[in-house]
């Protein structure tokens, strides 16, 4: 009974979409879209296409992902007792593109000079190659260009808000500080523990403002991206081979044996049935 | 296949829903009910995309530590005579799964999932034969058969049981490293060897022997 419901679905959507839309719409797939706070010390509404969708968001909490047929979405995020879209804009309304299979992540933060903006990052969720995970660094805060060391080893340089450095590297856990650009101390941010993990984008936020001594850190990750090794080579030699083969000679060998006495009991059996027939004629 | 029939069917009900409704901007979130495209004939074209309510999260990285994996160290297999030390591998110069050189030990894939993950496939190999020590336990995989229990042992001394539900031989060109390391889906184990006839000329057995396994603990609960 599903299947039909369903076939009649399949069958209805086509000729539908043959009347009503190009064909290539039919075949689009829904963006992702997640939101993160990285605005500190002020709890927001979010309004997508002036409906609320997300009710008293914190600072540091991420939302979503929200799946979403691709369009041009409109976004204003106001203060939490606003009534509508329109109502105690804290940021927007803001026009977001979102294309067919898209994954992306709107962020509400402060600008270089402590402004409050919004920003559409495009997530990478490409395949990470075998053995590899990647990670994203995105620099979000009131704060000038930075560096991101990895132990003590730059391994961001220069980057400024609101832009974004991508690496794909070994999985590990790496012991990650923010430091002003051209220096490695003190520390902005951290040092903290940030995964690389294989097949997962890890995406870091540096949010807050340096001059309002809240910087801090926030955290995405996109699993999914696994690639496996391309193939399991697990023999050396042939030398099981061999022994395996060497066996089924042995079988087979064994089976011939063993048929001969059978064949050798069979003609016996014939040869005494003959001779009873034969005295009973 | 029933899973990829229902996939397909819900794809349908996408498909049809965007149309229904005027082409506008229709979540797939929205798809639950199938009732939808019924409500779509008289409605006037909605100004904008539906958006439905979304839930939060802690974005700060303690709440995002990444899990712990507990590597396994032993693997057992009573039936077949395996009892074998289980090290951490990776990757080789050709992007195959490196083992360790001993037939007699196993490797454990160590982006694979570990004992007592919740999902995917924790993958654990063995030579067959090995230029260093000759044929090795592995070498009994094709003798194994749904049913035959086998024991995974972690670094941390846990220990998980579990039953062998699948065997497989497959051409090597063939052979789905998908499938044998899905990182999604319940919790099992893949067991992988050479097998077939070995090509004195490339130096490789033509075939893998796969042998999948599920926890003991999860059958049971699945009942």
């Amino acid at each position: 009974m599903k299947t039909r419901i369903m076939a009649g679905g399949v069958a209805g959507a086509f000729i539908l979409a043959a009347l009503a839309v190009p064909m290539s719409a039919s075949a689009a797939t829904n963006a992702q879209l997640s939101v993160l706070h990285g605005i500190p010390g002020v709890t927001v509404d979010v309004w997508v296409n002036g409906k609320l969708t997300i009710d008293d968001f914190k600072t540091g909490t991420l939302a979503g992902p929200l799946s979403l047929a691709p369009a041009t979405y409109s976004v204003a995020i106001t203060a939490s007792d606003a009534t509508s879209a329109t109502d105690k804009v804290v940021i927007g309304p803001v026009d977001l593109p979102l294309a067919d299979g898209g994954n992306y992540t709107a962020v509400a933060h402060l600008t270089t000079d402590n402004k409050p903006t919004a920003t559409l990052f495009t997530n990478d969720i490409s395949k990470t190659a075998a053995g590899e995970g990647r990670l994203t660094v995105r620099h979000v805060a009131a704060a000038p260009a930075v560096d991101v060391l990895a132990g003590s080893t730059p391994v961001i340089e220069g980057l400024t808000n609101p832009k974004e450095q991508i690496l794909n590297l070994a999985p590990a856990t790496i012991s990650a500080s923010v430091v002003a650009a051209g220096t490695t101390t003190p520390a902005l941010i951290g040092p903290a523990d940030v995964p690389v993990v294989e097949g997962q984008n890890t995406i870091v936020y540096a949010y807050g403002s340096l001059e309002g001594e809240n910087l801090a850190v926030a955290v995405q990750t996109i699993t999914g991206l696994h690639t496996p090794p391309t193939g399991i080579p697990a023999g050396q030699t042939g030398e099981a081979a061999r022994a395996e083969s060497t066996q089924q000679t042995q079988s087979a060998v064994g089976i011939g044996a063993l048929g001969l006495l059978l064949a050798a009991a069979a003609a016996a059996v014939v040869v005494v049935a003959r001779r009873n027939a034969g005295s009973r004629a | 296949m029933t899973g990829r029939a229902r996939l397909g069917a819900t794809l349908a009900v996408c498909l049809a829903l965007p149309v229904l409704a005027g082409c506008t901007a229709v979540t797939g979130t929205g798809v639950a009910g199938t009732a939808a495209p019924r409500s779509t004939a008289s409605a006037t074209p909605p100004p904008a995309a539906s958006v439905p309510r979304i839930p939060t999260a802690d974005a700060s990285l303690t709440a995002n530590a990444a899990a712990v994996v507990v590597a396994p160290v032993r693997i057992q297999l009573d039936r077949l005579g395996i009892d074998m030390k289980v090290t951490s591998e990776g990757l080789d110069a050709d992007g195959a799964m490196a083992l360790p050189p001993n037939a007699a030990d196993a490797g454990w894939y160590r982006y694979s999932p570990g004992v007592n993950s919740r999902a995917g496939a924790t993958v654990i190999a063995a030579h067959i034969d090995s230029r260093d020590d000759g044929i090795g336990p592995f070498s009994r995989l094709r003798n194994a058969t749904a049913g035959d229990r086998l024991t995974l042992t972690g670094a941390d001394g846990s220990t998980v049981a579990y039953t062998v539900t699948e065997l497989r031989q497959v051409g090597k060109i063939d052979a789905p490293m998908a499938e044998v390391f899905d990182t999604a889906g319940a919790p099992r184990l893949s067991l992988v060897t050479c097998g077939g006839s070995y090509n004195s000329k490339t130096g490789h057995y033509v075939d893998n022997v796969i042998v999948t396994a599920t926890p003991v603990a999860a059958a049971a609960s699945g009942n």
